[in-house]
């Protein structure tokens, strides 16, 4: 290569050569480099596309819009056109009434959005812009919760997104940069591991906590329990797998499932629509005793909801944690922000009994009150029912019974109108545990019956070890607590009467797969509380640091820092080598072995050296690759197969007799 | 009014942002490496800040540790590009003899243990990759077109932004070195006084055309003889290298002199003497160069050439 053509020469610009920030950032990128880059943009933003109802049309409309841009960088006039087109696939996707939270809405529009850098990506630059916008997949899929499958698929853009950014910063210093693919740069990355990884996890340890958000946020954009409810109010809820608690079971014993009620909120006022908990709370109505049967101690995380109540194992005998404070009938809340994950400690029997025997004054007259002329077709039933002598528990179970009748259990139930019990006992028959447990508690009310309403989680599913339980939002339930003489507050079920096991909401197959991998995430909370330096969050949890715990990843941590940068400065000289080379080194070391010859040797020297020792086949063999050898290495002779036949020729490399060899000699 | 340690930290800092040239080798010291995020870096930090603090609110762990590694990720770039810098050495500087009017060009030869990736070395408006095979790296760097005369090596700058293109380093690096710009041979003129011989128009880099049996006798290679006064054959018959030579068949020697110029503007003599000098080089004659205060020759061949040409260069610009 003529030296002079090397010679580059940069327009003059002003201001140009102050710093090396712009040498070729405005360079054309290589076709190859336009591949990758499209392709980290699509995988950073695929998974979260997936976990999207109708997932596979956005994973379809990603994929084209990036192969698009991998084709070829478009202009202004392709650009609008698919522009329009992804507008106009949003809006029918809206229209079709599928996101069932704005944050659905906001995931669509981004997952659409940030492959559209793809069909710009013309310069070196444009490039570097996309690897950060493959930061935002991850980021995106991490903060919303989304499943671990999407999580980590997104994650894996990341290292390739390096990896495309460390080509480039080869390619636009003139440098030769090999092929996107190719995993030179991945030496790159290796470092990243040893020296960022411990300082991000020294980072994450020592960074102190909020006690409480600066911004609070759209708190509508996250599902979540709410304190009130009216049938129809957990739509949302019940397709929202995120998760809602993480529960850990000191004694490592998880309750039956028939007792897993996770309760939240008490409702005790209703205005004929709405249940809602009574405005001043009032002890009146004794507490729960513990029965023999055992009490469960547990601590209790609550992701991030959108109100305060912290939902406690039904019923809770005690509960500690920071800000909390026991409401109206054995509710919490706390006065932390319910952005945030909180933790808690709890002991509850769920066969816990209550000490009085009978319900008094204020709180009787609000467990029956009912508003004037509401539902008579209800109140007719309930009548009729009395008159038949039907009191107490023969009422609950006369009221059950016309349930387990006449009721089916649906996630799409026909709407209700003014008279909303009437409708659905008569007329719609349809609905699911709110609209059940609304009519039910009227019903029990009408017939003289202290009724209440008790929002909360019911079930949930095991969280990854053996004491680990986790519930999500979609686990979100209603029942009913009728007084009962002589037995005080009774948890009733009616939506177990309709249906034994409810039923999957439609469309949620796709949240199926185990919930186990949330469970990391836990754990994490966990640790992190552990370590964490503030005392403002670390809550009352049921362990105290552990200062042995803490000062070991940190002595651990410190110790990966300073070997990973005394690598970084003292690494050994390494010189890539290619396989030929190796190769011979390794043929050249079993022989020296054998003739005693120095490394000085040259290899026809080698191969003369090695006359005495070796057999006549290895000999010949061993002649005919060291010719092979010194055209391919001094006569720069192309010979493709080299390197494996030096290996092979060193595999056979056979001993003579040396005795014979002496002799003959 | 600036105190004394004030005026001393300015000088100290100044004296890291230029420094003096330094004779070979140059090492690179590590207080003179400088850093800056580059664009992408810059908008990398942002984002990563942005999903740090929404972690940080939201007290989302997970995001917090993300964000922490893909931030450290940013510091690793911040640090590389220092520590591929760290262990150079510029260990030679080789600047071919340029003629004025002409594009200069240096070879700058580096040694670093680290064989580090992806450096750009750069002067004035000219860069060039500088890429290591084993320890070793040579970059030809452009010069631009010079006047006549000794210049001192311009001051070069080697930067890195590898691995992840977000942080630049560079470093400035002096060597003590100068550079020979020749005295261009002015075009056309009269013959010299003493008879150049057969007049033989072209630019001063064109080679004399010597037909392959025009020589009239061998001699012993010597270093500094034209590769393509090298008799091929006989080295191949004889293993051994013969040059051929030319000298006799010219005859004569001729004496070029500074009085010979009277007259003419100062750069105009230089430029003359220059053309005179080439022209009885090229013809193969002996030249003795005479100046005010010194004579050079007489002598023969290339290097004897060069020797004038070189002591041309060296006249002070105006007198």
């Amino acid at each position: 290569m003529n030296e002079s053509a090397r010679i580059i020469r940069r327009p003059r610009r002003i201001g140009a050569n102050r710093l090396p920030m712009d040498f070729s950032r405005d360079g054309i990128l290589p076709a190859p480099w336009r591949w990758m880059a499209a392709a980290c943009l699509a995988i950073s933003v695929l998974p979260i596309a997936a976990t999207l109802p109708l997932g596979w049309a956005f994973c379809l409309a990603i994929s084209m819009v990036c192969a698009v841009g991998a084709m070829k960088p478009q202009r202004l006039w392709g650009r609008l056109c698919l522009m329009g087109l992804q507008v106009a696939a949003i809006l029918w996707w809206l229209g079709q009434g599928y996101p069932q939270s704005p944050m659905h809405v906001a995931m669509a529009v981004f997952a659409l959005g940030v492959p559209f850098k793809s069909i710009e990506l013309r310069t070196i630059g444009d490039a570097y812009a996309a690897s950060v916008l493959v930061m935002l997949g991850p980021f995106m899929a991490i903060s919303q919760s989304l499943p671990v499958w999407s999580v980590v698929g997104c994650i894996a853009a990341v290292p390739m997104g390096l990896a495309l950014r460390s080509g480039l910063s080869a390619l636009e210093s003139g440098s030769p940069a090999g092929k996107p693919w190719s995993f030179m740069h991945w030496g790159a990355l290796l470092g990243l591991l040893v020296v960022a990884v411990p300082m991000a996890i020294l980072f994450f340890v020592l960074t102190p906590r909020l006690s409480s958000p600066w911004i609070s946020g759209n708190q509508m954009a996250r599902t979540g329990m709410s304190e009130r409810m009216e049938p129809g109010s957990m739509d949302a809820l019940m397709e929202d797998p995120s998760m809602a608690l993480f529960i850990e079971f000191q004694d490592g014993q998880i309750p039956a499932r028939s007792d897993l009620y996770w309760r939240a909120s008490t409702l005790s006022m209703f205005d004929g629509r709405t249940w809602s908990p009574v405005p001043v709370p009032e002890e009146l109505e004794g507490t729960p005793v513990p029965s023999r049967d055992g009490i469960y101690r547990y601590s209790i995380q609550v992701f991030p909801q959108r109100s305060r109540m912290v939902p406690f194992l039904d019923r809770p005998l005690s509960s500690s944690g920071s800000g909390l404070a026991r409401t109206y009938s054995l509710s919490h809340v706390s006065n932390a922000h319910p952005y945030q994950i909180r933790h808690y400690v709890g002991q509850s029997d769920p066969s816990a009994r209550w000490d009085q025997d009978a319900l008094h004054g204020r709180m009787r007259e609000i467990n029956l009150a009912l508003p004037d002329q509401s539902n008579p077709r209800t109140r007719e039933l309930v009548a009729r029912w009395q008159a038949q002598g039907r009191q107490g528990r023969d009422l609950v179970n006369a009221a059950l019974a016309y349930f387990k009748d006449n009721m089916t259990y649906t996630y799409t139930p026909a709407l209700l109108g003014r008279h909303g019990v009437d409708d659905l006992l008569f007329k719609t028959q349809e609905g699911y545990c709110e609209h059940f447990s609304s009519a039910f508690a009227f019903m029990l009310r009408a017939g003289g019956v202290p009724a209440r309403v008790v929002t909360g989680y019911q079930g949930g599913s095991p969280g990854g070890r053996e004491n680990e339980w986790a519930v999500r939002q979609l686990d979100a339930h209603a029942w009913v607590e009728a007084w009962l003489p002589q037995e005080g507050w009774v948890r009733i079920d009616p939506t177990s009467a309709v249906v034994a096991i409810r039923p999957a909401p439609p469309g949620s197959r796709r949240w199926s797969m185990p919930l186990a991998g949330y469970a990391w995430m836990a754990r994490m909370e966990q640790a992190s509380t552990l370590l964490r330096l503030d005392g403002a969050s670390r809550g009352k949890t049921s362990q105290q640091p552990r200062w042995l715990s803490l000062a070991l990843p940190l002595v651990a941590v410190a110790i990966a820092l300073v070997v990973g940068l005394a690598l970084m400065f003292w690494r050994p000289i390494q010189e890539k080598r290619e396989p030929q080379v190796r190769q011979f080194a390794r043929l050249r070391a079993k022989v020296e072995a054998w003739t005693g010859l120095t490394p000085a040797a040259t290899p026809r020297q080698l191969a003369q050296a090695s006359r005495s020792v070796l057999t006549p086949e290895s000999m010949r063999e061993l002649d005919a690759i060291v010719a092979r050898w010194e055209a391919w290495r001094y006569g720069q002779v192309a010979d493709p197969g080299l390197a494996r036949d030096i290996a092979r020729v060193r595999r056979k490399l056979r001993r003579g007799d040396v005795g014979e060899a002496a002799g003959l000699c | 009014m600036m105190s004394v340690a004030g005026k001393s930290i300015v000088r100290w800092v100044s004296s890291l942002l230029r420094p003096s040239p330094q004779p070979l080798p140059v090492r690179v010291s590590i207080m003179r490496i400088f850093g800056m995020p580059s664009r992408s870096g810059v908008l990398w930090f942002i984002v990563c800040g942005i999903a740090m603090l929404w972690s940080l609110n939201t007290s989302n762990s997970a995001g917090i540790m993300f964000a922490a590694i893909v931030g450290m990720a940013g510091f690793y770039a911040f640090l590389m590009p220092v520590v591929q810098l760290a262990g150079l050495r510029v260990v030679s500087v080789s600047c071919p003899s340029i003629v004025e009017g002409q594009t200069g060009q240096a070879r700058i030869g580096f040694v670093s243990r680290r064989n580090p990736r992806a450096l750009v070395v750069e002067q004035g408006s000219y860069f060039a990759p500088l890429v290591f095979r084993g320890h070793h790296a040579a970059a030809s760097l452009g010069l631009g077109r010079l006047s006549r005369g000794v210049h001192p090596m311009p001051r070069i700058r080697v930067s890195s932004r590898w691995p992840f293109g977000m942080s630049a380093a560079w470093i400035s690096l002096w060597p003590q070195d100068e550079i020979v710009v020749w005295p261009r041979p002015e075009p056309f003129g009269p013959e010299c006084p003493g008879g150049a011989g057969q007049h033989l128009h072209g630019s001063a880099t064109q080679q004399p055309s010597t037909a392959q049996d025009d020589w009239s006798h061998l001699r012993e290679y010597q270093p500094g003889d034209r590769i393509r006064d090298i008799d091929w054959k006989r080295m191949a018959k004889t293993r051994e290298i013969w040059v051929r030579q030319y000298d006799a068949r010219a005859g004569g020697d001729v004496e070029i002199r500074w009085e010979d110029t009277h007259g003419l503007e100062h750069e105009h003599r230089i430029s003359r003497l220059a053309r005179w000098v080439e022209e009885a080089s090229r013809a193969g004659r002996k030249i003795s160069l005479v100046l005010p205060g010194q004579t050079i020759g007489p002598g023969v061949g290339p290097l004897h050439l060069a020797e004038c040409m070189d002591v041309l260069a060296r006249i002070p610009r105006h007198e």
